[in-house]
């Protein structure tokens, strides 16, 4: 992947599994002192689904995603997927920032590390 | 010289991401690059859970990690909350959740996501498979 200096990338572009892994990663991440930025792109937009707790006791995809805020993790999202996040009647989170590919292609060249899932 | 982490991700059975991530190391190594360690997460962990039979004349994505890694002496880690939520577990593990047995091959250990992290900040290059 490409290697800048402007932290690490986590392109969420599939639903949330299970156990929502992808985003632990990105929490740890940032809890070590990483700058995390993540992307939500085509069904990765599906993290914004208010749903009940995949297992007992387990949290929704989307209060994890509200949890990035406190570790300072940037949330953005294409827009040329707004009409899926409109579709679903989904209201996107005051954090939520929304880019053109353009410019998240351009994160992406701009990033340290990228991950994707 | 850089200094390459791979990040496994894929499942070793439902893909071919381990078989290309270990030609990628290969081609690092024979490169004059360094392998600072391999961790894998998600499904990829199950390369690391023993038991498992390949096909007859076949030699398991195990053992070929583990032969490469013995050979340039990096670290094969499998993200240890990934592992423990599909039954491969050490001794310690075992012990600790009074598990019937170990299940992790020898030469893989468990680790945190804090050993990814930093990789982010010492290695060169962090690629995903």
């Amino acid at each position: 992947m490409s290697c800048n200096s402007d932290g690490i990338f986590v392109l969420l572009r599939s639903a949330p599994s299970q156990d929502l892994e992808a985003a632990e990663l990105a929490l740890a991440l940032a809890a070590f002192d990483e700058p995390v930025q993540v992307i939500l792109q085509r069904e990765g937009l599906f993290w914004l689904l208010e749903q009940q707790a995949r297992k007992a006791g387990g949290k929704s995809a989307n209060k994890v995603l509200a949890a990035f805020a406190l570790y300072d993790i940037a949330l953005f999202a294409n827009q040329d997927d707004a009409p899926l996040l409109s579709a679903l009647s989904l209201m996107a989170p005051q954090s939520l920032h929304w880019l053109t590919s353009a410019e998240i292609a351009n994160k992406i060249q701009q990033a340290k590390h990228c991950f994707s899932f | 010289m850089a200094s390459f982490t791979l990040l496994v991700t894929q499942s070793p059975l439902g893909s071919c991401a381990h078989l290309q991530a270990l030609d990628f190391a290969q081609a690092v190594l024979n490169a004059g690059h360094q392998i600072e360690r391999v961790f894998f997460y998600q499904d990829a962990v199950y390369v690391g859970l023993n038991g498992q039979t390949p096909i007859q004349g076949q030699k398991s994505l195990a053992a070929q990690w583990l032969e490469l890694a013995r050979l340039h002496a990096f670290p094969l880690e499998l993200c240890i909350a990934n592992a423990l939520r599909r039954g491969i577990v050490d001794a310690k593990e075992q012990a600790r959740y009074t598990l019937p047995s170990a299940t992790l091959v020898e030469g893989f250990v468990l680790s945190g996501l804090g050993a990814l992290a930093s990789a982010c900040k010492e290695s060169d290059r962090v690629v995903q498979f």
